[in-house]
Protein backbone atom coordinates (compact mmCIF):
# COMPACT_ATOMS: atom_id res chain seq x y z
CA UNK A 1 0.00 0.00 0.00
CA UNK A 2 1.36 3.43 -0.84
CA UNK A 3 1.59 6.36 2.04
CA UNK A 4 -1.13 8.80 1.65
CA UNK A 5 -0.68 12.09 3.47
CA UNK A 6 -3.88 14.66 3.43
CA UNK A 7 -3.42 17.95 1.39
CA UNK A 8 -0.54 19.99 2.93
CA UNK A 9 0.70 17.46 5.22
CA UNK A 10 3.12 16.06 3.93
CA UNK A 11 6.17 15.98 6.11
CA UNK A 12 9.09 17.37 5.34
CA UNK A 13 12.34 18.64 6.59
CA UNK A 14 13.21 22.48 7.07
CA UNK A 15 16.19 22.57 8.92
CA UNK A 16 19.87 20.92 9.57
CA UNK A 17 21.94 21.76 12.47
CA UNK A 18 25.17 19.58 12.94
CA UNK A 19 28.22 19.62 16.05
CA UNK A 20 31.29 18.46 14.68
CA UNK A 21 32.31 15.37 15.21
CA UNK A 22 35.36 14.17 17.48
CA UNK A 23 37.38 10.89 18.31
CA UNK A 24 36.85 12.52 21.57
CA UNK A 25 35.82 16.35 22.84
CA UNK A 26 36.60 17.81 25.76
CA UNK A 27 33.21 18.69 26.49
CA UNK A 28 29.76 17.33 27.73
CA UNK A 29 27.41 15.68 25.69
CA UNK A 30 24.50 17.78 26.46
CA UNK A 31 26.44 20.81 24.72
CA UNK A 32 27.61 19.06 21.85
CA UNK A 33 23.74 18.13 21.32
CA UNK A 34 22.91 21.75 22.22
CA UNK A 35 24.71 23.15 19.55
CA UNK A 36 23.56 20.63 16.87
CA UNK A 37 19.85 21.18 17.86
CA UNK A 38 20.21 25.08 18.04
CA UNK A 39 22.16 25.04 14.51
CA UNK A 40 19.11 23.28 13.47
CA UNK A 41 16.57 25.61 14.54
CA UNK A 42 18.14 28.49 13.20
CA UNK A 43 18.65 26.56 9.65
CA UNK A 44 15.03 26.40 9.76
CA UNK A 45 14.41 29.95 10.85
CA UNK A 46 12.02 28.93 13.81
CA UNK A 47 11.60 29.74 17.21
CA UNK A 48 13.14 26.89 19.76
CA UNK A 49 9.70 27.30 21.70
CA UNK A 50 7.69 26.35 18.28
CA UNK A 51 9.11 23.02 18.76
CA UNK A 52 6.30 20.93 19.61
CA UNK A 53 7.63 17.33 19.11
CA UNK A 54 11.03 15.06 19.59
CA UNK A 55 12.38 11.88 18.44
CA UNK A 56 15.21 10.69 19.20
CA UNK A 57 17.58 7.29 19.29
CA UNK A 58 18.68 7.84 22.39
CA UNK A 59 21.43 5.52 22.38
CA UNK A 60 22.87 2.34 20.96
CA UNK A 61 22.94 -0.91 23.53
CA UNK A 62 24.96 -2.46 25.93
CA UNK A 63 27.08 0.43 25.48
CA UNK A 64 29.22 3.17 27.88
CA UNK A 65 27.90 3.58 31.60
CA UNK A 66 24.06 5.84 30.69
CA UNK A 67 24.99 8.55 32.80
CA UNK A 68 21.81 11.62 31.56
CA UNK A 69 23.14 14.14 30.18
CA UNK A 70 27.15 12.86 29.84
CA UNK A 71 26.55 9.29 27.79
CA UNK A 72 23.16 9.40 26.74
CA UNK A 73 20.64 12.59 25.49
CA UNK A 74 16.85 11.70 26.19
CA UNK A 75 13.98 13.72 25.35
CA UNK A 76 13.36 14.63 28.44
CA UNK A 77 16.69 15.75 29.21
CA UNK A 78 16.59 17.84 25.79
CA UNK A 79 13.51 19.42 27.17
CA UNK A 80 15.10 20.31 30.10
CA UNK A 81 17.99 21.52 28.66
CA UNK A 82 16.90 23.82 26.14
CA UNK A 83 13.89 25.09 28.09
CA UNK A 84 11.28 23.49 25.39
CA UNK A 85 7.79 24.92 26.72
CA UNK A 86 5.47 23.41 24.20
CA UNK A 87 5.95 19.93 23.44
CA UNK A 88 3.15 17.76 23.11
CA UNK A 89 4.64 14.43 22.03
CA UNK A 90 7.79 12.77 21.94
CA UNK A 91 9.28 9.28 21.43
CA UNK A 92 12.23 7.20 22.18
CA UNK A 93 12.91 3.82 19.42
CA UNK A 94 15.61 1.28 20.82
CA UNK A 95 15.09 0.43 16.82
CA UNK A 96 16.21 0.45 13.46
CA UNK A 97 18.72 4.16 15.05
CA UNK A 98 17.56 7.70 13.67
CA UNK A 99 15.85 6.68 10.44
CA UNK A 100 13.52 5.19 12.68
CA UNK A 101 12.88 8.21 14.35
CA UNK A 102 12.31 9.97 11.27
CA UNK A 103 9.43 7.88 10.56
CA UNK A 104 8.07 8.43 13.77
CA UNK A 105 8.29 12.39 13.42
CA UNK A 106 6.62 12.05 9.98
CA UNK A 107 3.53 9.88 11.36
CA UNK A 108 2.92 12.35 14.15
CA UNK A 109 3.47 15.50 11.89
CA UNK A 110 0.84 14.07 9.31
CA UNK A 111 -1.45 13.17 12.20
CA UNK A 112 -1.57 16.40 13.82
CA UNK A 113 0.13 15.10 16.95
CA UNK A 114 2.79 18.12 16.46
CA UNK A 115 3.69 20.48 14.20
CA UNK A 116 7.38 21.31 14.23
CA UNK A 117 9.72 18.04 15.31
CA UNK A 118 13.14 17.93 16.65
CA UNK A 119 14.62 14.59 15.88
CA UNK A 120 18.29 13.76 17.03
CA UNK A 121 21.09 11.72 17.76
CA UNK A 122 23.90 12.36 19.79
CA UNK A 123 26.52 10.12 21.11
CA UNK A 124 29.67 10.20 23.68
CA UNK A 125 32.88 8.05 23.24
CA UNK A 126 34.71 8.24 26.45
CA UNK A 127 38.42 8.29 26.31
CA UNK A 128 39.75 4.91 27.64
CA UNK A 129 36.90 2.85 27.19
CA UNK A 130 36.73 0.67 24.59
CA UNK A 131 33.37 0.75 23.03
CA UNK A 132 31.58 -2.70 23.11
CA UNK A 133 33.81 -3.66 25.99
CA UNK A 134 32.55 -7.31 27.60
CA UNK A 135 33.97 -8.34 30.91
CA UNK A 136 31.54 -11.37 31.00
CA UNK A 137 32.02 -14.66 32.79
CA UNK A 138 29.23 -16.00 32.01
CA UNK A 139 26.57 -15.28 29.07
CA UNK A 140 22.73 -16.32 29.18
CA UNK A 141 19.55 -15.90 27.02
CA UNK A 142 20.80 -16.03 23.26
CA UNK A 143 24.31 -15.21 23.93
CA UNK A 144 25.01 -18.53 26.03
CA UNK A 145 25.65 -20.22 22.27
CA UNK A 146 28.20 -17.56 21.01
CA UNK A 147 29.74 -15.37 23.50
CA UNK A 148 31.55 -18.33 25.35
CA UNK A 149 32.89 -19.10 21.99
CA UNK A 150 34.37 -15.85 21.92
CA UNK A 151 31.79 -14.53 19.80
CA UNK A 152 30.02 -11.07 20.54
CA UNK A 153 29.37 -7.55 19.38
CA UNK A 154 28.17 -6.41 15.76
CA UNK A 155 31.77 -6.69 14.48
CA UNK A 156 32.12 -10.63 14.53
CA UNK A 157 28.44 -11.15 13.61
CA UNK A 158 28.93 -8.62 10.67
CA UNK A 159 32.17 -11.03 9.81
CA UNK A 160 30.18 -14.01 9.36
CA UNK A 161 28.00 -12.26 6.70
CA UNK A 162 30.94 -10.74 5.01
CA UNK A 163 33.23 -13.91 4.66
CA UNK A 164 29.67 -15.52 3.38
CA UNK A 165 29.43 -12.92 0.87
CA UNK A 166 33.02 -13.65 -0.56
CA UNK A 167 32.60 -17.16 -0.60
CA UNK A 168 29.37 -17.52 -1.94
CA UNK A 169 30.04 -14.44 -4.84
CA UNK A 170 33.66 -15.42 -5.43
CA UNK A 171 34.37 -11.63 -4.52
CA UNK A 172 37.43 -10.25 -3.63
CA UNK A 173 37.84 -8.61 0.27
CA UNK A 174 40.00 -5.80 -1.63
CA UNK A 175 36.98 -4.52 -4.09
CA UNK A 176 35.28 -3.05 -0.67
CA UNK A 177 38.07 -0.41 -1.46
CA UNK A 178 36.02 1.53 -3.55
CA UNK A 179 33.38 1.98 -1.59
CA UNK A 180 34.83 2.99 2.24
CA UNK A 181 37.47 5.54 0.23
CA UNK A 182 34.35 6.62 -1.42
CA UNK A 183 33.11 7.83 1.92
CA UNK A 184 36.56 8.88 2.95
CA UNK A 185 36.58 11.19 -0.41
CA UNK A 186 33.19 12.74 0.57
CA UNK A 187 34.40 12.98 4.36
CA UNK A 188 37.05 16.07 2.76
CA UNK A 189 33.81 18.20 1.50
CA UNK A 190 32.17 18.23 5.03
CA UNK A 191 33.73 20.00 7.68
CA UNK A 192 31.87 18.07 10.67
CA UNK A 193 33.52 14.85 9.78
CA UNK A 194 35.83 13.22 12.07
CA UNK A 195 38.20 12.13 9.07
CA UNK A 196 38.18 15.82 7.36
CA UNK A 197 41.27 16.74 6.77
CA UNK A 198 42.69 13.56 6.81
CA UNK A 199 41.65 11.40 4.05
CA UNK A 200 42.94 7.78 3.77
CA UNK A 201 44.58 6.36 1.10
CA UNK A 202 43.88 3.25 -0.84
CA UNK A 203 47.46 1.26 0.75
CA UNK A 204 45.95 2.69 4.57
CA UNK A 205 42.42 0.47 3.78
CA UNK A 206 44.55 -2.60 2.33
CA UNK A 207 47.03 -2.58 5.50
CA UNK A 208 44.56 -1.94 7.90
CA UNK A 209 45.30 -3.80 10.92
CA UNK A 210 42.84 -7.23 11.40
CA UNK A 211 40.43 -7.01 13.85
CA UNK A 212 38.11 -10.25 12.56
CA UNK A 213 39.53 -11.49 9.60
CA UNK A 214 38.14 -10.85 6.45
CA UNK A 215 37.47 -7.49 7.97
CA UNK A 216 39.73 -5.01 8.99
CA UNK A 217 40.39 -1.56 10.81
CA UNK A 218 38.61 0.59 8.24
CA UNK A 219 35.89 -1.68 7.48
CA UNK A 220 34.20 -0.21 10.87
CA UNK A 221 32.79 3.58 11.56
CA UNK A 222 34.81 5.05 14.15
CA UNK A 223 33.13 5.78 17.53
CA UNK A 224 33.48 9.78 17.79
CA UNK A 225 31.76 12.56 20.41
CA UNK A 226 28.95 14.34 18.14
CA UNK A 227 25.73 14.97 17.86
CA UNK A 228 23.25 16.03 14.31
CA UNK A 229 19.65 17.60 14.55
CA UNK A 230 17.06 17.83 11.44
CA UNK A 231 13.85 19.80 11.93
CA UNK A 232 10.52 18.26 10.30
CA UNK A 233 7.19 19.71 9.88
CA UNK A 234 4.71 19.41 7.44
CA UNK A 235 4.51 21.24 3.85
CA UNK A 236 2.42 23.46 4.66
CA UNK A 237 4.24 24.92 7.92
CA UNK A 238 6.79 25.00 5.49
CA UNK A 239 6.25 27.17 2.80
CA UNK A 240 7.83 30.27 5.09
CA UNK A 241 10.72 28.53 5.78
CA UNK A 242 13.74 29.39 4.04
CA UNK A 243 14.80 26.24 2.09
CA UNK A 244 11.77 23.31 2.92
CA UNK A 245 12.54 20.15 0.86
CA UNK A 246 12.89 16.68 1.43
CA UNK A 247 8.93 15.94 1.49
CA UNK A 248 8.35 11.97 2.72
CA UNK A 249 7.14 9.67 -0.30
CA UNK A 250 7.14 6.38 1.46
CA UNK A 251 8.87 4.80 4.48
CA UNK A 252 9.49 1.07 5.72
CA UNK A 253 10.99 -1.27 8.25
CA UNK A 254 12.54 -4.66 8.08
CA UNK A 255 10.12 -7.75 8.92
CA UNK A 256 11.33 -10.24 11.19
CA UNK A 257 9.57 -12.84 9.90
CA UNK A 258 11.79 -15.00 8.26
CA UNK A 259 14.03 -14.77 11.36
CA UNK A 260 14.98 -18.66 12.17
CA UNK A 261 18.36 -18.56 14.05
CA UNK A 262 18.04 -15.44 16.17
CA UNK A 263 21.90 -13.79 16.61
CA UNK A 264 23.31 -16.86 14.86
CA UNK A 265 21.44 -15.59 11.54
CA UNK A 266 22.34 -16.49 8.15
CA UNK A 267 22.90 -13.90 5.17
CA UNK A 268 20.24 -15.97 2.91
CA UNK A 269 17.80 -14.79 5.79
CA UNK A 270 18.48 -11.44 5.81
CA UNK A 271 18.59 -10.49 2.36
CA UNK A 272 14.92 -12.28 2.26
CA UNK A 273 14.01 -9.85 4.94
CA UNK A 274 15.37 -7.17 3.74
CA UNK A 275 13.95 -7.82 0.00
CA UNK A 276 10.57 -7.25 1.57
CA UNK A 277 11.90 -4.52 3.22
CA UNK A 278 13.04 -2.85 0.12
CA UNK A 279 10.05 -3.68 -1.83
CA UNK A 280 7.53 -2.34 0.84
CA UNK A 281 9.62 1.11 0.97
CA UNK A 282 9.17 1.15 -2.75
CA UNK A 283 5.33 0.38 -3.04
CA UNK A 284 4.56 2.85 -0.17
CA UNK A 285 6.29 5.75 -2.52
CA UNK A 286 5.27 4.51 -5.49
CA UNK A 287 8.84 4.67 -6.65
CA UNK A 288 11.42 2.13 -7.32
CA UNK A 289 15.43 2.36 -7.69
CA UNK A 290 15.64 3.98 -11.23
CA UNK A 291 14.27 6.92 -9.49
CA UNK A 292 16.65 7.46 -6.93
CA UNK A 293 19.22 10.78 -7.85
CA UNK A 294 21.42 10.63 -3.98
CA UNK A 295 21.52 7.09 -2.18
CA UNK A 296 22.47 7.02 1.55
CA UNK A 297 23.21 3.14 2.66
CA UNK A 298 24.27 2.40 6.46
CA UNK A 299 27.53 1.75 6.42
CA UNK A 300 28.62 1.36 10.33
CA UNK A 301 29.93 -1.88 9.14
CA UNK A 302 31.47 -1.59 5.55
CA UNK A 303 30.08 -5.04 3.82
CA UNK A 304 26.68 -3.61 4.64
CA UNK A 305 27.12 -1.71 1.57
CA UNK A 306 27.14 -4.25 -0.52
CA UNK A 307 24.57 -6.13 0.69
CA UNK A 308 21.87 -3.42 0.62
CA UNK A 309 22.64 -1.81 -2.72
CA UNK A 310 21.59 -5.29 -4.25
CA UNK A 311 18.73 -5.87 -1.86
CA UNK A 312 17.24 -2.44 -2.80
CA UNK A 313 18.06 -3.45 -6.45
CA UNK A 314 20.63 -0.85 -7.40
CA UNK A 315 22.71 -3.90 -8.72
CA UNK A 316 21.69 -7.78 -8.74
CA UNK A 317 22.61 -10.17 -6.12
CA UNK A 318 26.37 -10.90 -5.92
CA UNK A 319 26.75 -8.36 -8.10
CA UNK A 320 27.61 -4.62 -5.73
CA UNK A 321 31.30 -5.86 -5.31
CA UNK A 322 31.82 -5.15 -9.10
CA UNK A 323 28.63 -2.14 -9.53
CA UNK A 324 29.86 -0.08 -6.43
CA UNK A 325 32.89 1.83 -8.50
CA UNK A 326 34.60 5.05 -6.97
CA UNK A 327 33.00 6.40 -10.41
CA UNK A 328 29.83 5.26 -10.01
CA UNK A 329 29.73 6.45 -6.34
CA UNK A 330 31.03 9.86 -6.78
CA UNK A 331 28.89 13.06 -6.30
CA UNK A 332 29.19 13.34 -10.49
CA UNK A 333 28.84 9.72 -10.90
CA UNK A 334 25.69 7.79 -12.12
CA UNK A 335 24.68 6.65 -8.30
CA UNK A 336 25.89 9.24 -5.70
CA UNK A 337 26.39 7.55 -2.61
CA UNK A 338 26.74 8.30 0.75
CA UNK A 339 27.73 12.02 0.02
CA UNK A 340 28.58 13.56 3.37
CA UNK A 341 30.76 10.50 4.13
CA UNK A 342 28.21 8.03 5.76
CA UNK A 343 29.36 6.92 9.35
CA UNK A 344 32.66 5.56 7.61
CA UNK A 345 34.05 8.87 6.82
CA UNK A 346 31.96 11.53 9.74
CA UNK A 347 32.14 9.04 12.92
CA UNK A 348 29.39 6.23 14.26
CA UNK A 349 26.30 8.68 14.83
CA UNK A 350 24.22 5.95 13.59
CA UNK A 351 22.97 6.80 10.89
CA UNK A 352 22.69 10.87 11.88
CA UNK A 353 25.38 11.39 8.57
CA UNK A 354 23.02 9.40 6.22
CA UNK A 355 19.35 11.09 7.25
CA UNK A 356 21.04 14.75 7.62
CA UNK A 357 22.45 14.50 4.29
CA UNK A 358 19.60 13.08 2.83
CA UNK A 359 17.66 15.96 4.38
CA UNK A 360 20.56 18.59 2.91
CA UNK A 361 20.36 17.50 -0.88
CA UNK A 362 16.67 17.75 -0.95
CA UNK A 363 16.77 20.81 0.92
CA UNK A 364 19.47 22.22 -1.78
CA UNK A 365 21.55 23.54 1.03
CA UNK A 366 24.55 20.28 0.72
CA UNK A 367 26.81 22.93 -0.33
CA UNK A 368 30.01 21.82 -2.04
CA UNK A 369 28.56 18.31 -2.20
CA UNK A 370 25.01 19.08 -3.59
CA UNK A 371 23.99 17.03 -6.61
CA UNK A 372 23.28 18.75 -9.58
CA UNK A 373 19.51 18.54 -10.09
CA UNK A 374 18.67 15.72 -7.43
CA UNK A 375 14.70 15.16 -7.47
CA UNK A 376 14.36 11.98 -5.24
CA UNK A 377 17.07 10.63 -2.29
CA UNK A 378 16.75 7.08 -0.49
CA UNK A 379 17.55 7.11 3.30
CA UNK A 380 18.54 3.59 4.75
CA UNK A 381 19.52 3.00 8.05
CA UNK A 382 20.29 0.40 10.62
CA UNK A 383 22.48 -2.86 10.47
CA UNK A 384 21.48 -6.53 9.98
CA UNK A 385 17.64 -6.86 10.45
CA UNK A 386 17.48 -3.75 12.26
CA UNK A 387 16.73 -1.61 8.97
CA UNK A 388 14.65 1.81 8.65
CA UNK A 389 14.12 3.60 5.39
CA UNK A 390 12.62 6.32 3.71
CA UNK A 391 12.27 8.01 0.08
CA UNK A 392 12.68 11.75 0.05
CA UNK A 393 11.90 14.58 -2.88
CA UNK A 394 12.98 17.83 -3.32
CA UNK A 395 8.95 19.09 -4.63
CA UNK B 1 48.37 -6.10 2.09
CA UNK B 2 47.23 -7.98 5.23
CA UNK B 3 46.22 -11.68 5.27
CA UNK B 4 44.63 -14.04 6.80
CA UNK B 5 45.98 -14.48 10.41
CA UNK B 6 47.85 -17.70 10.73
CA UNK B 7 47.68 -20.18 13.21
CA UNK B 8 46.02 -23.13 14.75
CA UNK B 9 43.81 -23.97 17.89
CA UNK B 10 43.73 -27.63 19.31
CA UNK B 11 41.44 -26.64 22.51
CA UNK B 12 39.97 -23.75 23.56
CA UNK B 13 40.40 -24.31 27.34
CA UNK B 14 40.39 -23.01 29.62
CA UNK B 15 37.00 -21.39 28.94
CA UNK B 16 36.47 -17.88 30.76
CA UNK B 17 32.91 -17.47 29.93
CA UNK B 18 30.38 -20.08 30.60
CA UNK B 19 26.40 -20.40 29.88
CA UNK B 20 24.59 -20.04 32.44
CA UNK B 21 21.79 -22.70 31.34
CA UNK B 22 17.78 -21.75 32.07
CA UNK B 23 14.41 -23.87 31.23
CA UNK B 24 14.88 -23.38 27.65
CA UNK B 25 18.62 -24.16 27.38
CA UNK B 26 18.92 -26.96 30.29
CA UNK B 27 18.30 -30.03 27.89
CA UNK B 28 20.99 -29.25 25.26
CA UNK B 29 23.98 -28.45 28.01
CA UNK B 30 22.66 -31.68 29.49
CA UNK B 31 23.27 -33.10 26.67
CA UNK B 32 26.54 -32.34 25.84
CA UNK B 33 27.60 -33.23 28.86
CA UNK B 34 26.77 -36.90 28.13
CA UNK B 35 28.10 -36.38 24.59
CA UNK B 36 25.83 -35.26 22.58
CA UNK B 37 24.50 -32.80 20.20
CA UNK B 38 21.04 -31.87 20.73
CA UNK B 39 19.25 -29.90 18.58
CA UNK B 40 15.28 -28.21 19.78
CA UNK B 41 12.67 -29.67 17.42
CA UNK B 42 8.84 -29.10 16.70
CA UNK B 43 6.81 -31.95 17.72
CA UNK B 44 4.17 -30.66 15.18
CA UNK B 45 6.31 -29.95 12.02
CA UNK B 46 9.73 -31.30 12.13
CA UNK B 47 11.66 -28.48 12.07
CA UNK B 48 14.81 -28.26 14.33
CA UNK B 49 15.68 -24.60 15.55
CA UNK B 50 18.48 -23.30 17.58
CA UNK B 51 19.28 -21.53 19.53
CA UNK B 52 16.53 -22.96 21.01
CA UNK B 53 12.72 -20.55 21.28
CA UNK B 54 9.71 -20.59 23.01
CA UNK B 55 7.48 -21.49 19.64
CA UNK B 56 8.14 -22.52 16.42
CA UNK B 57 9.48 -20.35 14.26
CA UNK B 58 8.27 -22.45 11.19
CA UNK B 59 5.05 -23.70 11.93
CA UNK B 60 4.12 -21.30 15.13
CA UNK B 61 2.09 -24.07 15.73
CA UNK B 62 0.14 -23.58 19.72
CA UNK B 63 0.45 -26.84 21.02
CA UNK B 64 3.52 -28.34 19.97
CA UNK B 65 6.26 -29.63 21.86
CA UNK B 66 9.56 -28.58 21.55
CA UNK B 67 11.69 -31.17 22.57
CA UNK B 68 15.37 -31.86 22.63
CA UNK B 69 16.80 -34.11 19.67
CA UNK B 70 20.02 -35.70 19.18
CA UNK B 71 22.00 -35.01 15.99
CA UNK B 72 24.48 -36.44 14.13
CA UNK B 73 26.92 -34.54 14.70
CA UNK B 74 28.15 -33.90 10.81
CA UNK B 75 27.93 -30.87 8.90
CA UNK B 76 29.69 -27.98 6.68
CA UNK B 77 31.45 -24.78 7.30
CA UNK B 78 29.25 -22.48 6.45
CA UNK B 79 30.94 -19.21 7.33
CA UNK B 80 34.20 -18.30 9.49
CA UNK B 81 35.53 -15.35 10.62
CA UNK B 82 39.31 -15.42 12.35
CA UNK B 83 39.44 -13.09 15.42
CA UNK B 84 42.58 -11.03 16.08
CA UNK B 85 41.11 -8.22 18.55
CA UNK B 86 38.08 -9.38 20.73
CA UNK B 87 35.63 -7.32 23.20
CA UNK B 88 35.33 -9.89 25.18
CA UNK B 89 37.84 -9.65 27.82
CA UNK B 90 38.38 -13.25 28.77
CA UNK B 91 39.41 -13.67 25.04
CA UNK B 92 42.40 -11.35 24.91
CA UNK B 93 44.70 -13.77 25.58
CA UNK B 94 43.38 -16.36 22.96
CA UNK B 95 44.08 -14.34 19.85
CA UNK B 96 43.84 -14.95 17.12
CA UNK B 97 41.03 -17.85 17.00
CA UNK B 98 38.48 -19.05 14.57
CA UNK B 99 34.74 -18.56 14.89
CA UNK B 100 32.56 -21.09 12.34
CA UNK B 101 29.16 -20.52 11.65
CA UNK B 102 28.49 -25.01 11.01
CA UNK B 103 25.54 -25.92 8.60
CA UNK B 104 24.44 -29.05 10.45
CA UNK B 105 23.54 -31.87 7.67
CA UNK B 106 20.08 -32.70 9.62
CA UNK B 107 18.00 -29.61 8.05
CA UNK B 108 19.58 -27.09 5.65
CA UNK B 109 19.66 -23.74 7.45
CA UNK B 110 20.38 -24.61 10.84
CA UNK B 111 23.27 -23.62 12.61
CA UNK B 112 25.38 -23.92 15.57
CA UNK B 113 28.25 -21.14 16.16
CA UNK B 114 31.43 -23.04 17.44
CA UNK B 115 35.17 -22.63 17.58
CA UNK B 116 37.00 -24.89 14.77
CA UNK B 117 39.56 -27.21 16.57
CA UNK B 118 42.76 -28.90 14.75
CA UNK B 119 42.84 -27.18 11.58
CA UNK B 120 45.77 -24.31 10.37
CA UNK B 121 43.82 -21.01 10.01
CA UNK B 122 44.53 -20.99 6.40
CA UNK B 123 42.63 -24.29 5.78
CA UNK B 124 39.38 -23.01 6.60
CA UNK B 125 36.97 -22.58 3.72
CA UNK B 126 32.98 -22.39 3.45
CA UNK B 127 31.65 -25.68 2.88
CA UNK B 128 34.43 -28.00 4.84
CA UNK B 129 33.14 -30.60 6.16
CA UNK B 130 33.23 -30.99 10.15
CA UNK B 131 32.34 -32.94 13.25
CA UNK B 132 31.08 -32.67 16.89
CA UNK B 133 33.78 -32.60 19.39
CA UNK B 134 33.36 -31.83 23.15
CA UNK B 135 35.79 -30.05 25.57
CA UNK B 136 34.98 -29.89 29.33
CA UNK B 137 35.22 -26.40 30.98
CA UNK B 138 33.90 -27.29 34.14
CA UNK B 139 32.02 -29.86 36.49
CA UNK B 140 29.03 -28.45 35.06
CA UNK B 141 29.73 -27.25 31.23
CA UNK B 142 30.80 -29.38 28.04
CA UNK B 143 31.04 -27.28 25.18
CA UNK B 144 30.17 -28.89 21.40
CA UNK B 145 33.05 -27.97 19.30
CA UNK B 146 34.10 -28.73 15.76
CA UNK B 147 36.97 -30.24 13.78
CA UNK B 148 37.63 -31.34 10.48
CA UNK B 149 35.77 -33.91 9.83
CA UNK B 150 37.47 -37.80 9.75
CA UNK B 151 36.69 -40.87 7.96
CA UNK B 152 32.99 -42.16 8.14
CA UNK B 153 31.99 -38.40 7.52
CA UNK B 154 28.41 -38.97 6.11
CA UNK B 155 28.50 -35.89 2.97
Amino acid sequence: MAIEFAPGKRPCFIGVGYSPCHRYAPRSLGSIAYEAVTNAVADAGIELAQIDGIAVYPNPLGVNRGIVGHDVIPATYMMRMLGLPNVRWFNQSNWSMIAASVIEAANALAAGACDYALVYRALHHPAGVRYHDNPATTAGGENQFTVPYGHGGGGPRQALHFQRYLSKYGAPREALADAVLNAHTHAQLNENAAWYGREITRDDYLNGRIISWPMTLFDYDMPVDGAGAVIMTTEDRARGTPHPGGYIAGHAMTPHNLERGGIIESLEDLYEMDGLHAENLYRSAGLGPADVDVLHLYDGFSPMMWTRMETFRFCGEGEAHAWATAERLALDGEQPFNTSGGNLGEGRLHGMAHVAETARQMMGTAGPRQVAGAEVALCEVGPFAMGASFICTRE
Amino acid sequence: MVSRPSGRKETMAPYGVLPAPDALSEPYWDAARRGALAIQQCSNCGRFQHPPVYFCTDCHDEDAELAFTDVSGWGAVYSYYIHEDSDIRAFGEKTPYPVVMVELDEQPGLFVLANLLECDYGEIAAGMRVEVVFERASEEIVFPQFRPARDGSAA
